[in-house]
């Protein structure tokens, strides 16, 4: 004879023994007793948590011989029927497999005849998100007004997938998850029926396994029974389900901590040829930041799920990462965790992941770093930025090949000086150079030229009748201090001011008014025509 | 086959095997874990186990139900796969008899297969039959190719199967399927299989050199599908191809259009994925090399592509700046943006000029 499994053997025969849904089950015996029976119930809630068994007993108490009954005997005709699903009165139909209109034309065409022998015709439809939207419709008009004694139970996952239209005729009834406790308690007693002993720590590992969902739980149970016997241990039931040793976790951190790539490569080939789950392992490690994320949040382990040891490991590194570093640490094993589902390559991006994790660069503290400016009164902040060394990890941090200060082209240093002519020959450049990333910016500066540098300031010079540009460059004067000092390689205070003389500009490409007035006064002079013109209209010159 | 010719995976066939013996067997199994890691394979043996006259837990692979069962010819045994629409009776069968000859790499249909709600309407009817022998197994491969409609009438059957009746389903993408089906199996992990599985059972199997297993293992990283599809092309050939590429990547437009012609006519689509393939693992080594030389370290044994060390070398000198996040990233897409049927000669096109931007040269 073939083996039932648990989640079926022990299926709920009674309200009162479905456990964690009283909201449900109350309202429902409550509505029995005062015979205010709705003709319609829409069971929602996710999967595993009571939903079909919940609308079976209903079926039962309601055609019970005893009944309309909150008890239902389950000894009865009727209710023996309905446990082996063959009464001619409650019709569990699949909605998934039969979702079309044509269905539910033909289950309206049964809702003529009146229940025989029991007292309600009950058609209970599971997935019903599945029924196609003509199905749905053709439901309606019945469901609104329904021939007595006729009840529909619909179950489902996925509530939000039923049209309004339908819920709004439903009385309906919301499932919830099942916490980790309740689970334990139900397996607990299950064990104790079926004469299993079982570890406490083994039940909290597959109550949290099952995530909210009885069915799930009861399964993974069955899978560790057949597997281990009579007995089950938490080893065995972490061999079993592939639970990851916390060891591993602790040791990918340590290495972010220590910087070594090549033990980073061998770890990731002892995780492969250890069989983990991939994406599984990223998730652990996750779990792993954010235990450390809490720790050095709250500065005690009390509020995070591990066993006593790890948490005291938790709390004697706790200020081995800023919270920082934390969250770009959960960063990228968050989007590696994405790649490593969908990539036929998984292992090579894993192993890329945990050497990338250990390059990572620590971030400078902000506090840190204004400290640092208080210290030296260095005017550079990016200079500082550079400059200060991540403050860890000693061993590595001045030879890290990526490291951005190396990078950055010109070495900015306190030396490095630049003269006003040096400045004025290499203006029209500078310009140009501006004009390619900032257009507006580098014609503004095409009309100007340097007046005067001393002490890293530099005075931009306009024409007195640019007053606009001089507002212009104020506006924008951190840019136009960072383009010079990624151009130069100085940093410079920069500041615009009226140049009274007027000076020509170096750059040969800009033509001032001024220079113009003279071209037509001089043109004026020579051509005969235009003098006559001039003379002629009075013309003054104007651009 | 019998359970012992499945390469690795010690626990699910300790788990099956012990289920087997004390007849505790669940109705609906769920075998999940990466591709090409015998999933299939082994829910072929576990129906030819349950069948099996000897009733032991090992099929015999003498007796005539465990051959029937393994050419799939008895009526009690389906073997469900995703098929495109209107596949023809004899090819279905011709791609079937792939898979029971081996299992590990069978014909791929195309395209797009799926296992449609018709399928599972067709399961339903069948097991609504009393089962000529003891028992009726079923077998639905790479479950996650199921429509959504074809998932969700599968639910009830999978809750409450009729008596004697057992589903298995295999799946490397399970969390793809909804939740509610998950919940009704049990599910049974596969672990990916480790480089010294894959090359002894090259050597065992194919009667591959020692030498080459080594490497076929390590740039199929755990996949024995697609290592015994490359037994099957020119590895030297395809690395060649890797340096020749990265070369091209750093020359001019024209020279690149036309080396992405030569690449289309010389290479479809699945060669293509296996060429990009071979250039993360290129791209790795490099990284590691890079890092090994930064610190003085011998970093070759955990090179993959040891034995071109020279030219490994020489391209990472050539290099003052390498983006390789940015690199593998590309890389990556561009192998996804192959399995989403974009035009191959846009896909290399893009792919040249974004390497030419992470590549900065020397000087």
């Amino acid at each position: 004879m073939s083996y039932l499994v648990l989640a079926r053997k022990y299926r709920p025969m009674f309200f009162d023994d479905v456990v964690g849904q009283q909201h449900v089950t109350h309202t429902l015996q409550n509505a029995i007793r005062q015979n205010r029976i709705a003709n319609a119930y829409l069971f929602s809630g996710p999967r595993g948590v009571g939903k079909t068994t919940v609308a079976r007993i209903l079926a039962k108490a309601l055609n019970c011989d005893q009944g309309p009954t909150v008890t239902p005997c389950n000894q009865c005709s009727s209710c023996i029927e309905i446990n082996e699903s063959r009464s001619l009165d409650v019709f569990e139909i699949d909605g998934a497999s039969n979702r079309g209109i044509d269905e539910v034309r033909n289950l309206r065409e049964g809702l003529r005849y009146s229940p025989t022998p029991g007292k309600y015709r009950i058609y209970i439809i599971d997935e019903v998100h599945m029924l196609t939207n003509e199905a749905f419709n053709a439901l309606l008009k019945t469901l609104e007004e329904p021939p007595p004694q006729v009840l529909f139970v619909f179950a489902t996952t996925e509530a939000h997938k039923v049209p309004a239209t339908i819920l709004s005729r439903c009385q309906r009834f919301d499932f919830k998850r099942m916490s980790v406790k309740k689970i334990m308690e139900q397996l607990a007693e299950l064990c104790r029926q079926e004469n299993i002993e079982i570890e406490e720590e083994a039940l909290r590992m597959i109550a949290v396994k099952a995530d909210g969902s009885m069915r799930d739980s009861q399964s993974v149970l069955d899978q560790i029974i057949a597997y281990a016997g009579d007995t089950v241990s938490a080893q065995g039931v972490a061999a079993l389900l592939g639970i990851i040793d916390q060891q591993l976790f602790f040791e990918v951190t340590d290495l972010i901590q220590s910087g070594d790539v090549l033990a980073g490569v061998r770890l990731a080939s002892r995780i492969f040829s250890e069989g983990y789950d991939y994406s599984e392992f990223m998730i652990g490690l996750q779990e792993h930041l954010r235990n450390f994320l809490v720790v050095a949040a709250t500065g005690s382990p009390a509020e995070i799920d591990a066993s006593e040891e790890s948490k005291g490991r938790y709390l004697a590194q706790k200020d081995a990462f800023s919270v920082e570093d934390l969250l770009r640490l959960t960063k990228i094993c968050a989007d590696a965790e994405n790649l490593l589902r969908r990539s036929a390559n998984a292992r090579l991006h894993l192993e890329v992941t945990i050497v990338k994790l250990i390059k990572l660069n620590r971030s400078v503290r902000l506090s840190q770093l204004l400290e640092q400016l208080d210290v030296k009164k260095n005017p550079n902040l990016e200079t500082g930025l550079a400059a200060g060394p991540p403050p860890v990890p000693p061993s590595a941090a001045v030879a890290k090949p990526h490291s951005i200060a190396a990078a950055a082209p010109p070495a900015p240093s306190a030396g490095a000086k630049i003269t006003l002519a040096e400045l004025e020959a290499r203006w029209p450049e500078i310009t140009d150079h501006i004009k390619k990333t900032r257009i507006a910016l580098g014609a503004l500066l095409s009309e100007s030229w340097p007046l005067s540098l001393a002490d890293n300031r530099l005075e931009i010079g306009f024409a007195p009748h640019n007053g606009f540009s001089i507002s212009s460059l104020e506006a924008n004067r951190e840019q136009v201090q960072t383009l010079l000092f990624d151009l130069l390689g100085v940093r410079l205070q920069v500041s615009g001011v009226r140049d009274a003389e007027g000076r020509v500009p170096k750059n040969p490409n800009a033509v001032l008014p001024s220079d113009r007035k003279r071209e037509f006064e001089k043109l004026a002079e020579e051509n005969e025509l235009i003098k006559k013109i001039v003379d002629t209209f009075d013309t003054e010159f104007l651009k | 086959m019998s359970f012992d010719r499945i390469i690795g995976q010690e626990r699910p066939k300790k788990i099956l095997q012990r289920a087997l013996a004390s007849r505790h067997l669940h109705h609906a199994y769920f075998f999940t874990g990466p591709e090409g890691s015998g999933k299939e394979a082994l829910a072929i043996e576990f129906a030819k186990a349950l069948y099996c006259s000897s009733q032991g837990v090992k099929p015999c692979d003498q007796c005539s139900l465990c051959r029937r069962v393994g050419q799939f010819n008895h009526p009690d045994f389906l073997f469900l796969m995703p098929m495109p629409k209107n596949t023809a009776v004899e090819e279905e069968r011709e791609i079937l008899d792939s898979v029971a000859e081996q299992p590990y790499s069978r014909k791929k249909p195309w395209p797009n297969p799926t296992i449609s709600i018709e399928r599972i309407r067709e399961l339903r009817r069948i097991s609504m039959l009393k089962p000529l022998e003891l028992y009726r197994v079923i077998v639905i491969a790479e479950a996650d190719k199921m429509t959504d409609e074809a998932a969700n009438s599968l639910l009830k059957i999978l809750e409450e199967p009729p008596p004697n009746m057992y589903i298995i389903l295999t799946s490397s993408r399970p969390l793809t399927l909804p939740a509610t089906i998950f919940s009704r199996c049990q599910e049974i992990r596969f672990s990916p299989l480790t480089d010294e599985q894959v090359s002894t059972a090259l050597v065992q199997t194919k009667g591959v050199e020692p030498g080459a297993a080594r490497l076929i293992a390590r740039i199929v990283q755990g996949n024995f599908a697609r290592a015994l599809e490359w037994l099957e092309e020119d590895l030297e050939e395809r690395r060649e191809s890797v340096v020749e590429l990265l070369r091209v990547c750093l020359r001019d437009p024209l020279a690149q259009i036309e080396y992405v012609e030569e690449l289309q006519s010389r290479y479809d689509r699945r060669l293509l994925k296996d060429l990009l393939g071979l250039i993360l693992i290129w791209f790795r080594d490099v990284q590691v090399l890079r890092h090994g030389h930064a610190y003085g370290l011998d970093v070759r044994e955990v090179l993959v592509n040891a034995d071109r060390m020279e030219t490994l070398d020489k391209f990472s000198r050539a290099f003052a700046e390498i983006g390789f996040d940015d690199i593998f990233a590309e890389v990556e897409r561009s192998i996804e943006w192959i399995d989403r049927n974009v035009q191959i000669p846009l896909i290399l096109t893009v792919l040249f000029m974004r390497l030419q931007r992470h590549l900065v040269l020397k000087g």
